[in-house]
């Protein structure tokens, strides 16, 4: 906390010196430079762009002159803003004089940015930077030659190889107690002392701690040295096809234990050695309990909780093993904020236990019935209940309501809010036939020849996405307005619900506030702002029959225009207070909040007693959200579900049926994870379902909006490792000729359509 | 005076040019390196002079008490740190100057050995390693061969390095020699002479041999018994201080190591380490690994200056390259104690047969905010 408290003193005493030289920060210019070219005010696009390039120039090229690579994370990059907004401030020249066709103009300065700017970064409130050294060259080619693609060159080894294991160790499942001694099992104390360090060694096998020696005397050591098949960094190996290479450059990697092991892990996975990679998972849980790693927003991720939840997930998904990890839990406490100085592991490692699969099928489950209501939350048609055993199941209408939600967002190729072009999708009719394009005019493109076919009617999505099984859609009410009449007609004919939500603040929308500083919960007019937006969206919905719940915010915690990354106590005292408001009025349906994965979730326990769920985005891999369920019910007693969760369509280096198929099994992973935490599931039984992030690819998300194309933009845990932002859909647009109407289903569609119907 | 410049000039235009007149390659049972300055034998000459050269005087006429003929070389190391780099050497090259940048050299396949005498004004002085080959560059030396450290006597005393199956084809580099300040803390004077390549068809080819424990990767600040050279810097290594000759508080003997880590991530990895290797920078380019293979455990002594510094790993092998060490082993976290612990590395079942590496710490700023002042002392594998 206190590292917190002086990063805002040393960013107020940053402000005073601005404030006290009297020029505008280059934020606020860029800011209102973006502003400008939105609205295509030519004029006012280059006085803010100039007048920032003006002052900050000077220190834009002294901070360029520092740097010898592009800064990595968020500090580093914020640690250079003048670079970053100077370079911004050129680009938006760049795009306004190409939206003014002066193309040699534009190009000039592109030029003039891959030269001198290589280094500035750009901030998508979406959620990730940009560089704008890129951008600059994509806009070059796409004036030279109507692509933007820019080839990457592969950074590693990208030659396929199949990985054999020279020493696979003696024992599948290992018995530690054979090998070494567990102290002070399930306290912060614990710690796995090896007496016999050889045996262990012979008994896990390559790869797997502490065993480093059979590695060096496998075969392909030699050869991929031999064949300079290990050049590049550890982390461009991660998803290479050389799974040799891979396997060598991880296992002797320098990385911290926890995170080469997991690393190690997952290139087993993608070898198969599925045994192999759970002795490695729970290696790591063993000897490295509390080791962490930095996700892409500087954020802990902690290793051995996901090493936990790999080895569930690796058990479930291949039962034939016949095993499962039972007792294993790793808690670390004060875990939910960023500082990682006051973190402490609480271990208990578990074992394996041998299952009958015949007896564990033949268990009398509890039900609803057997165990008896514990409690009710909510009066009207829409009502929580937690059973007597814990669990909480949603109803409505009496009846279970499982939520199989769905992000929907149908946005035109070529239409992008960065360039004030997006339209209402519920209200365009562009081929004017009297319905609303995509909910009803959308028709499946079966052959994938991007045509309509004869065969080909418009079904719209609101069917598509009822034979998929959706129940749900989560919208917000602001800034597009929702058509009520389109809501009624998707709910009365489809049965598909509405989550409705109210940013809170966050992106400054509905507080009043500029965007630089931003939203700041503790300023009284940005509450009573925000409370009079959330007062009338709850006024006008309320007795709407297709609302299920609301829902505040979306993922305020990691701030960008809002401060409830540095005083979460305050945001989630406030959206308290904004539950209350909305219970005030509608004490007919619950209340959700929309958070950051598990960032600050103590803080949400203890300030927000009057939010009812606890929801958060939440993008950790193929095989689920781990720890969250049971570190939700232990840190506020609440159900939970997942407001956002999604893989793209496409990764690099693999054909469309791949990564289809990959996308596929990484919801596939998800939606098991969700169904096993539910009431009466064999997991934490607080799962309330699940928003799949999204129906339909946009176009527009890595900034051109006519071009539908492959940057990752972010590095996670994805099918290349990278986050490709534009093939999220569970439906294509095709070549976007026939956009909106063009829906090409992919695999993770019909898997969904399984799961759901 | 113009005059002698001239000839001079002359002089030295005229050596590479007599040089290359030579004959390539080596044919008789022995090929001089150095006998006497102006001997017409001489194939190399004493020009590539490295770290602190400027804490080196050469007197090449050195008349007093030469092993044989008129003269031997005298060396004078200071070691002021003149450069700021804490050692100092010269390389025979041939022609004079060359890094590897021009073809010279000869071919000395056939050779069996290389020979030289030398002895310290005092006795005692140590010089770290001497080295026959070694150079890279365009033209690299076709092998590395390596021996020290050697402690001298004040009489003289011959020394051979076996190259029994070296390849010997191109050597440029014929001999060289470095020390360190550490283990001349005040300098060091000694002579060499009669330094030669010969051929012995008895000799056997040296085998690799298994080091005797306690084998010392930090002993002392001058000690004999140190292997391995703190030499790889990584991550920030901006934001390392290391003092290799710490007088506070030393665990045993006269010194211990301080290190300081700022922990302002210089260069922006956000963390940063060392590793001891050899020879100095050796990151798997080079064959020197030691066979450590009698060892079952490192053990060394660490403390911390307030007692809350956490380094994430203390570790023994891992270097990865052409020549990789056999094996790796780590223990960490490790939260120091104020008060000197001991520490250890199980090496049981681990393969030691051939470790560059012999040692490495490495911490972050994510843990260490602060920064962290920390001494390590006695480091060695049992």
């Amino acid at each position: 906390m206190r590292k917190y408290l002086l990063l805002i003193v040393f960013l107020a005493l940053n402000a005073g010196i601005v404030f006290a030289e009297d020029k505008p920060a280059s934020g606020e210019l860029t800011t209102k430079a973006w502003i400008a070219h939105g609205k295509k005010d030519v004029e006012a696009t280059f006085k803010y762009t100039q007048e920032c390039i003006d002052l900050y120039k000077q220190q834009a090229d002294k901070q360029q002159a520092s740097l010898g690579s592009l800064p990595k994370n968020r500090k580093e990059i914020e640690a250079v803003q003048a670079l970053n907004d100077v370079a911004t401030c050129y680009f938006i020249q760049a795009e306004s004089l190409m939206r003014q066709e002066k193309m040699d103009e534009a190009k000039k300065i592109f030029r003039l940015i891959m030269d001198k700017y290589s280094y500035g970064q750009a901030w998508d409130p979406r959620g990730w930077f940009w560089s704008i050294r890129l951008a600059a060259e994509q806009s070059i080619k796409k004036i030279e030659t109507g692509s933007i693609e820019v080839e990457q060159k592969k950074k590693v080894s990208q030659l396929p190889t199949k990985l054999v294991l020279f020493d696979p160790g003696k024992e599948s499942f290992v018995d530690y107690t054979k090998y070494g001694e567990f102290k002070n099992v399930g306290t912060r104390d614990y710690q796995y002392v090896v007496i016999d360090q050889a045996g262990l060694m012979d008994a896990v096998g390559e790869g797997v701690y502490p065993n480093s020696s059979s590695i060096r005397k496998d075969p392909i050591f030699k050869q991929v040295i031999k064949d300079k098949r290990l050049e590049g960094d550890a982390w461009d190996f991660l998803y290479s096809p050389d799974l040799q290479a891979a396997f060598v450059k991880w296992t002797t990697s320098s990385e911290p234990q926890g995170v080469r092991l997991f690393c190690t892990g997952l290139i087993l996975e993608r070898a198969g050695l599925i045994t192999q990679a759970i002795k490695c998972y729970y290696s790591i849980v063993v000897h490295f309990p509390g080791s962490y790693g930095w996700t892409y927003w500087h954020t802990p991720w902690y290793v051995g909780v996901a090493a936990i939840a790999k080895i569930n997930f690796l058990l479930r998904r291949n039962p034939q093993l016949g095993y499962k990890l039972e007792g294993a839990e790793i808690r670390i406490l004060n875990g939910f904020d960023n500082d990682i100085l006051n973190d402490i592991a609480v271990t208990n490692p578990g074992k394996f236990i041998k299952v009958d699969l015949a007896q564990e099928a033949a268990k009398i489950k509890p039900t609803a019935e057997s165990s008896g209501v514990k409690k009710k939350v909510g009066k009207g048609k829409v009502r929580l209940v937690q059973y007597n055993n814990g669990d909480w199941q949603l109803l409505v209408e009496d009846k279970p309501y499982i939520i199989k939600g769905i992000t929907y967002a149908p946005t035109k190729v070529g239409q992008s809010p960065d360039d004030g072009t997006q339209g209402n999708w519920m209200e365009e009719d562009f081929n004017k036939n009297g319905k609303i394009d995509g909910p009803y005019d959308a028709f499946v493109d079966k052959n994938r020849n991007n045509l309509q076919d004869k065969d080909e009617p418009a079904t719209g999505d609101f069917k598509l996405m009822q034979d998929m099984g959706v129940n749900t859609i989560r919208l917000y009410h602001h800034p597009l307005k929702i058509n009520k009449e389109l809501m009624r007609d998707l709910c009365k004919t489809y049965g598909i619900r509405v989550i409705i939500g109210d940013f809170l603040g966050k992106y400054a929308i509905g507080s009043g506030a500029q965007w630089n500083p931003g939203t700041d919960y503790n300023n009284e007019t940005h509450k009573k702002n925000m409370i009079e937006s959330v007062r009338q969206m709850v006024n006008e919905f309320k007795d709407e029959p297709y609302v299920l719940f609301w829902l505040l915010g979306n993922e305020n915690v990691y701030g960008y225009a809002c401060n409830a990354n540095e005083d979460p106590d305050a945001f989630f005292k406030f959206a308290n207070e904004a539950a209350k408001v909305i219970k005030s009025i509608d004490p007919d349906h619950p209340v959700a909040i929309c958070s950051g994965d598990i960032l600050f979730l103590d803080k949400f326990g203890k300030n927000s007693p009057d939010i009812d769920i606890f929801g958060t985005n939440a993008y950790r891999g193929d095989y689920g959200f781990g720890a969250f369920w049971s570190q939700v019910r232990e840190e506020t007693g609440k159900p939970a579900f997942i407001t956002e969760f999604g893989c793209p369509a496409y990764a690099e280096g693999k054909n469309v049926d791949e990564s289809e198929e990959l996308q596929a099994q990484y919801h596939l992973g998800s939606w098991e994870d969700i169904q096993n935490n539910m009431a009466f599931s064999s997991g934490v039984g607080n799962a309330l379902g699940g928003v799949v992030f999204e129906w339909l690819d946009e176009w527009w998300k890595a900034y051109e909006p006519s071009i539908h194309d492959y940057k990752g933009l972010w590095a996670g845990p994805f099918p290349d490792g990278y986050m490709h932002e534009e093939w999220l859909g569970m439906a294509g647009q095709g070549n976007g000729k026939l956009s909106p109407f063009l829906r090409q289903l992919r695999k993770s569609y019909y898997m969904y359509q399984k799961k759901w119907k | 005076m113009k005059k002698l410049l001239v000839v001079i000039l002359a002089l030295v235009l005229a050596a590479p040019v007599a040089v290359m007149a030579q004959d390539k390659t080596a044919s008789s049972k022995e090929f001089v390196v150095f006998l006497d300055r102006n001997a017409k034998d001489n194939h190399y000459i004493p020009s590539g002079w490295m770290g602190d050269y400027g804490d080196i005087k050469m007197n090449d006429q050195a008349a007093e008490n030469p092993h044989s003929g008129t003269t031997s070389i005298q060396f004078v190391y200071s070691a002021k740190k003149s450069q700021a780099q804490g050692w100092a050497g010269v390389y025979w090259q041939n022609p004079a100057n060359n890094w590897g940048n021009k073809k010279g050299g000869f071919d000395l396949t056939g050779m069996t050995k290389l020979t030289f005498w030398a002895r310290g004004a005092k006795g005692g002085e140590v010089i770290q390693k001497i080295m026959i080959g070694g150079i890279k560059g365009t033209y690299p030396d076709s092998a590395v061969v390596e021996m020290g450290p050697i402690e001298l006597t004040d009489t003289w005393k011959q020394y051979a390095v076996n190259l029994v199956g070296k390849d010997l084809s191109y050597i440029n580099g014929a001999f060289g020699w470095t020390t360190t300040a550490d283990l001349n803390p005040e300098g060091a004077t000694f002579y060499i002479d009669d330094i030669k390549f010969e051929a012995d068809p008895t000799l056997k080819p040296e085998g690799k041999k298994q080091q005797a424990m306690p084998f010392y990767v930090y002993a002392d600040r001058s000690s004999l018994a140190n292997h391995f050279i703190p030499s790889g810097w990584m991550g920030d290594y901006g934001d390392i201080k290391y003092d290799g000759s710490s007088k506070d508080d030393a665990y045993l003997g006269d010194t211990c190591i301080k290190i300081i880590y700022s922990g302002k991530a210089t260069q922006g990895a956000r963390w940063a380490g060392i590793f001891w290797q050899n020879p100095a920078n050796n990151w798997g380019n080079l064959d020197a690994g030691f066979d450590l293979s009698k060892a079952s455990k490192l053990t060394f002594w660490a403390r911390g200056v307030n007692g809350t510094e956490r380094i994430e790993e203390f570790k023994v092998g891992g270097i990865m390259g052409e020549f990789s060490d056999s094996d790796s082993a780590s223990i960490g976290p490790v939260i120091l104690n104020k008060e000197w612990t001991q520490y250890t590395i199980d090496l049981k079942g681990k393969d030691m047969s051939y470790i560059i590496g012999g040692f490495a710490w490495s911490t972050n700023v994510d843990n260490n905010p602060e920064g962290a002042t920390f001494y390590l002392d006695e480091i060695k594998f049992e």
